[in-house]
């Protein structure tokens, strides 16, 4: 056992948690759920409800299991009556002024409250249906929430999403014990960029989405797994639909790109897109007028279009398709057609990949596929040849897909004058309109496929509901074209496709390691040439050196020598002529001195 | 086995007269089965499952509140609900249209049954025949506001403790209480059977 995991014991099942983790979140782990309202997997602990008391042997009273902190040796007991009988007793108090009103409620189906009265309440209350008391309702907190204060159970999960999350700090609990209640700052309505989380943030129905409110009950709507198309983040979302009519988007949990959360521009994204200024028959542009015609016509044209012009063919992709799209497109343009026309880059948008808008979720660039269409090498010919090679006459068919060439270009028209266009696209934009043929696509949502996000995470998304009117999947109108081209194709669903793509990009990666390695090998050795010709020019000039240096020394030293001997020899004449010079003075004295004794004598 | 009559012999005037006598008897019978529809009409029970009613409040909207319980229950996919938010904070959801299509319904009574509010009852009323398919889908006004209740009279409903003779076209002011009580039991399985009797509401 390694020192970081504790032994603990809940339900007499043991296991081992990491240190610092609570009760609860260990109790999840051998799939034992203890009831809850206040803790939520992506906010700080805080204790409130009381719901997910448990009997911790040693203890003297019942522990809140979600902040509790595991402990070695730990005994927890989740299910003995006495705990039973405490949860029964908070819901109790939790529901004392809890108006009866499930039926209106838009949380019903997936309240907790309900969830939990069924599972452990189930108590006549003892408060008289008048004696409740009535606090407010339908209090619009912004544009995205509606609070109802009788049905709140004061968990505390909005204030501290907005103090943790989005850090706006707009909400605060006001007054204390009995009276508290929720509410904004001054009563300012909440402006929040990702207001649109409190709602699923809250367990009961205290706060509903403004939104959503009233449009469908949650047990009616089909859930679909998504990915949310709004920016290159590509935040997990569940899509609920109805009747084929998407009626929300809501954060599907996902710990390494979004956690819980969507931000309010991505979480109402789906309205625009599903209905406004769709695109819903092949249309071909006839003198100025968008005529309509059947796939089949619409199908044969193209090929016929595709047939004639060749190599000399030129693709527009988007960072809006899938990477199946663009897998498709790229081997339709490059392997099946043999061009290297092929772009994906209308602006400089894909420089912003990685670029946060904001410090929770959103980034700048608005597509959820730049990283993917980067990674397929779908930009090679580069915006302007291809608008300058088309205003030449030399691209006799484009093929545009899901991109708005004439909106993010306004000089592209030149494009739409010289060349014939076939444009997929899923509304009727600026460029589906000025198109020789549009073709109806699904958006994101009508289809399935993989979007790769900023961080290269490829994350798979599913068909929620069908396209309107004639629309067709575009990865399904590229394998036709292809089928028809007699290209070996049998993909028969996108994650055949996906396998498809994947070989490719492990053979791309591959090619690139092993480009890498040589490069590296290359460098390798270069280096090791390099240290061998510096240690070499390193030792032939410290030879010279230590010669030079030999060479002074000598010079020195003879020079030394030889100073010394002339000195010395300089004393021994100084020597000399002084004692000469002394026997000479000497003899001198004693002359005169001689003399002196010859006159006195 | 049966006697087979020889034609020649002329027997099977016996059984003719037989025959006769029988229509004879009932010809002179008194207590006949039919009545003259639709000049005279059968008395049907209090339970009859005829043609819904959206019942009133007493400002005269409709009580119903859009919770979709109907909806979720009919077997029969037949009603269609669009909800809308109400003025009153105290009731806050209303229907903006509420449809039964008729010719879908199977009369099984179970939206009266999961309605909350009592705004969903049935009627005696049966005759649904029409000229096309769109009168056979009822809309809001159609299911508040009948015509021919006060012939028919009330059918299928939660509560039959109020006297409701007949021809009373709309339900006001709130129903009896629920006094009908499920057996809960807690997750040990207990049943809490003093509680359940001594609470009343």
């Amino acid at each position: 056992m390694s020192e970081d995991l504790v032994k603990i014991t809940i339900d007499g099942i043991e296991l081992e948690a990491p240190k610092g983790t609570s009760v609860l979140e260990a109790a999840r782990t051998i799939g034992i759920e203890i009831p809850h309202f206040c803790y939520h997997q992506d906010l700080s602990w805080s204790g409130t409800c009381r719901m997910c008391f448990v009997e911790v042997e040693k203890m003297p009273k019942l522990a809140t299991a979600c902040c509790t902190t595991v402990m070695p040796d730990m005994i927890v007991h989740t299910k003995t009556p006495k705990v039973i009988e405490a949860r029964r007793a908070v819901l109790e108090f939790l529901l004392l002024d809890h108006p009866i009103d499930c039926p209106v409620c838009d949380q019903a189906g997936e309240c907790k409250l309900q969830d939990y009265f069924m599972e452990y309440g189930l108590y006549d209350s003892n408060m008289q249906l008048d004696a409740k008391i009535h606090r407010g309702k339908v209090i619009r907190l912004g544009e995205h929430v509606v609070m109802d204060r009788e049905r709140c159970i004061l968990c505390k999960r909005c204030v501290r999403f907005c103090e943790e999350v989005s850090g706006t700090h707009a909400l605060k609990v006001e007054y204390r014990g009995n009276h508290s209640q929720i509410t904004t700052h001054d009563n300012k309505p909440i402006e929040d960029d990702y207001s649109g989380n409190l709602p699923d943030v809250c367990p009961v129905g205290a706060l509903t989405s403004a939104k959503f409110r009233f449009k469908c009950r949650s047990w009616l709507m089909d859930s679909t797994d998504s990915i949310c198309a709004g920016c290159s983040t590509g935040c997990n979302i569940r899509i609920d639909a109805y009747k084929n009519e998407i009626q929300r988007y809501v954060g599907r949990r996902n710990p390494d790109v979004n956690k819980s959360w969507l931000c309010n521009e991505g979480r109402m994204s789906w309205a625009e897109l599903q209905n406004v200024n769709r695109l819903d028959q092949p249309v071909i542009l006839d003198g100025g007028a968008q005529i309509p015609i059947s796939w089949n016509d619409a199908m044969e044209l193209m090929l016929k279009k595709i047939r004639k012009a060749g190599a000399a063919i030129a693709g527009f992709a988007s960072a809006k398709m899938s990477n199946e799209e663009l897998f498709l497109f790229r081997t339709l343009i490059q392997n099946h057609c043999g061009s290297g026309n092929l772009e994906f880059r209308a602006d400089d948008e894909y420089e912003l990949v990685e670029e946060k808008e904001d410090e929770v979720l959103r980034r700048k660039d608005k597509n959820p596929n730049t990283r993917g269409a980067l990674d397929l090498d779908m930009g090679v010919a580069g915006r302007d040849a291809i608008l300058k090679s088309a205003q030449a006459g030399e691209i006799p068919l484009l093929l545009i897909f899901n991109q708005d060439l004439l909106e993010k270009m306004p000089d592209a028209q030149a494009i739409f004058d010289n060349t014939f266009t076939i444009v997929f696209s899923p509304r009727r934009t600026k460029t589906a309109k000025a198109a020789d043929l549009a073709l109806p696509i699904a958006e994101y949502f009508e289809t399935s496929g993989t979007f790769t996000n900023f961080a290269g995470i490829k994350q798979r998304f599913d068909k929620a509901v069908n396209g309107p009117g004639e629309t067709r999947e575009g990865w399904q109108v590229l394998k036709d074209v292809m089928m028809e081209l007699e290209e070996n194709i049998t993909f028969g669903s996108t994650v055949s496709v996906t396998g498809a793509l994947d070989e490719v990009l492990a053979a791309k990666a591959d090619s690139i390691a092993k480009e890498e390695a040589a490069k590296q090998a290359l460098a390798d050795a270069e280096a090791a040439a390099k240290q061998k010709i510096e240690e070499a020019q390193k030792q032939a000039e410290a030879a010279k050196q230590q010669a030079i240096q030999q060479a002074v020394q000598n010079a020195k030293m003879e020079a030394e020598m030889e100073k010394e001997e002339a000195v010395e020899a300089a004393v021994e004449e100084a020597e000399e002529e002084f004692e000469a010079e002394k026997q000479k003075a000497i003899e001198e004295a004693v002359k005169k001195a001689l003399e002196e004794q010859g006159k006195s004598e | 086995m049966k006697k087979i009559v020889n034609p020649k012999s002329k027997g099977y005037l016996i059984e003719i007269l037989n025959g006769l006598s029988v229509t004879l008897k009932h010809l002179l019978r008194r207590d006949i089965a039919t009545i003259q529809y639709p000049e005279q009409r059968r008395e049907y029970s209090d339970r009859f499952r005829g043609i819904h009613i959206l019942t009133r409040r007493e400002n005269g909207d409709p009580k119903c509140v859009a919770c979709y319980m109907c909806q979720t229950v009919c077997p029969a996919d037949c009603i269609t609900i669009v909800a809308e938010e109400h003025e009153d904070p105290m009731i806050e959801k209303r229907p903006k249209s509420f449809e039964i299509d008729l010719m879908r319904c199977i009369m099984c009574g179970f939206c009266v049954e999961a309605c909350p509010k009592e705004a969903l009852i049935m009627s005696n009323d049966f005759e649904m025949a029409t000229w096309t398919r769109d009168e056979a889908v009822y809309n809001l006004n159609k299911l508040m506001g009948r015509s021919k209740l006060a012939v028919s009279g009330l059918g299928f409903r939660p509560y039959y403790d109020e006297d409701q003779s007949s021809g009373k076209p709309t339900m006001v002011g709130p129903g009896p209480k629920d006094s009908f009580r499920p057996v809960y039991r807690d997750m040990l399985g207990r049943v809490d059977a003093g509680k359940l009797e001594a609470g009343t509401e």
